[in-house]
């Protein structure tokens, strides 16, 4: 992987200004679907904190996040093992200052990451919808924009070592992942799955012998139109990502978009398959949380698979976010509403994965084996380090602020407790569960 | 300290049942830890590629450790204690 700034001609500019411009559908067709498969009592709730969320993590990423990103050729602080330099952390400047923001390479990409850090950030909203505070998912969007997303981005996005494996060790191209399987994702997902274990499951989500009960998600229309309006944002971040991030010529953008179109649908179609085989209808929750693990799978491998392969990607990324789900919620205990943790988490390591197995990356056989071994270096550092980090940064927050809402909250709805005033203000949305407690 | 080094004996040992929650997440989320560090040592120590595969499968099986460890630390969730 050559680790310098690719000089854009200006057709290529343009593209990368139009892909860009999508990229805010992924995040409005995220919001919708987080919505849908929330309450109805917390709706409002949802979409404000959303509206927040991305607001500030584009603040923090200006403010700081930028700085400890960077990109490749910009300054970052090394230490040295064996001889060969271990790029962990960028040394910018605060404030984005010293970025050239015009039609280059580093500002597009910053364009890039301001959306792509929004877009890390309300994933976890999904997982701890109908409970968790405001103020608290204020707190930890600031640590995601601040921390984890800037550290682990540049050690993949921004000549970090990661990126290295192939440059300092010969390890195929290095850690690969063109449109943020990993960076935005994982990083999404993992954090979603520590939110969900720190602030527990719903009220009247389990027996207390363990038991389940449904809570289905309230408006399965805002959920399907969020993932049609996810599929035109993917196709903008995973071509802008993979052109700015991973250096692949322009010229592919096309396979990329097909790519990415080709991962959703066999992805949602699997799972509508494995639901109606299971259930004998097909499910319209787990079958949008199966379309929206085939997104993210495609992301980190859309531009080196060919479309046949792009097919076995979403479908594998289809079953494993369906199976998956149900067993985050019957085996796990785990209260995932927007089932965030199977679609991001599961769905991006299986992404990266699949860039190793399926993916072609270099022109002979030992590169692509080589690059299996480092993809699997990146997944051995989200699980060994991005989830305890993520997980530590948000348990220690619950410790100084708590992040729960209290029972009462749970009993109003988080819209009339934290807004005041509920979605839908026309209808009598929790009247039975409220008067029983629940 | 030393309760969490009893704990920590009797649960990798599998013989001790009465032990922490608390103590069974840290011992996963530090087992998960080392594990990445098997990794990044296999990359700057060694120098073939089949040893390095070697010793990445080791750590990335010590994560999965881990990750067992933590997920069964959270296998009585605080909503059910409500």
């Amino acid at each position: 992987m050559p680790l310098s700034v690719p000089a854009l001609t200006d057709a290529v500019t343009v593209l990368c200004i139009a892909l860009i411009l999508a990229v805010p559908f992924a995040i409005a067709g995220l919001c919708l679907i987080n919505t849908g498969l929330g309450r109805s009592r917390s709706a409002a709730h949802m979409m404000m904190c959303s509206l927040g969320v991305v607001g500030i993590a584009a603040l923090v990423y200006f403010v700081i996040g930028f700085a400890w990103q960077g990109y490749p050729d910009g300054p970052a602080y090394y230490f040295l093992i064996g001889g060969k330099p271990w790029n962990w952390i960028a040394s910018e400047r605060f404030f984005l200052r010293g970025v050239p923001l015009d039609i280059s390479s580093p500002s597009l990409a910053v364009w890039l990451e301001i959306l792509s850090v929004g877009l890390a950030a309300i994933i976890p909203l999904g997982s701890g919808a109908d409970r968790w505070r405001m103020s608290a998912v204020a707190f930890s969007t600031v640590l995601l924009a601040g921390l984890t997303y800037p550290l682990f981005a540049h050690w993949v996005w921004g000549g970090g070592w990661l990126e290295q494996l192939g440059e300092n060790y010969g390890i195929g191209r290095g850690f690969i992942d063109g449109g943020g399987s990993s960076t935005i994702h994982c990083v999404g997902g993992l954090t979603a799955l520590s939110i969900a274990w720190i602030l527990g499951p719903r009220r009247g989500k389990y027996a207390r012998d363990g038991m389940p009960t449904a809570i289905p998600g309230h408006n399965a229309v805002y959920v399907t139109f969020g993932c049609l309006l996810s599929l035109i944002g993917w196709i903008g971040l995973n071509g802008a990502g993979a052109i700015l991030m991973a250096n692949v010529d322009a010229g592919n953008v096309v396979l990329i978009a097909v790519n990415t179109i080709l991962c959703a649908v066999s992805a949602g179609l699997t799972a509508a398959i494995v639901t109606k085989v299971r259930f004998r209808k097909p499910d319209a929750s787990l079958s949008v949380n199966g379309w929206v693990g085939g997104l993210v799978a495609s992301s980190a491998g859309c531009a080196f698979i060919r479309p046949p392969e792009a097919v076995i990607v979403g479908a594998v990324a289809g079953a494993l976010v369906t199976l998956s789900v149900e067993w985050f919620e019957l085996k796990l205990r785990v209260d995932d509403p927007g089932g965030a943790i199977s679609a991001h988490a599961l769905g991006g390591l299986w992404g990266v994965l699949a860039v190793g197995l399926l993916g072609t990356v270099g022109a002979t056989g030992a590169e692509n084996h080589g690059q299996l071994l480092a993809q699997f270096v990146g997944i051995a550092t989200l699980l060994g380090f991005v989830f305890p980090f993520t997980y530590a940064l948000n348990w220690a927050l619950d410790r100084v602020y708590r992040q729960r809402v209290g029972p009462e909250g749970e009993r109003q709805g988080m819209d009339l407790y934290e807004l005041g005033g509920g979605a839908y203000p026309e209808f009598v949305t929790h009247d039975e569960p409220y008067e029983r407690g629940l | 300290m030393l309760r969490f080094a009893r704990d920590a004996v009797g649960i990798l040992l599998g013989g001790r049942r009465n032990f922490r929650p608390a103590n069974m997440k840290i011992l996963g989320f530090l087992l998960m830890l080392a594990g990445w560090a098997i990794v990044l040592a296999a990359m700057g120590m060694l120098s073939t590629e089949g040893a390095r595969s070697v010793f990445v499968a080791a750590g990335i099986g010590v994560e999965t450790t881990g990750l067992v460890l933590v997920i069964r630390s959270h296998a009585n969730p605080r909503g059910l204690e409500d």
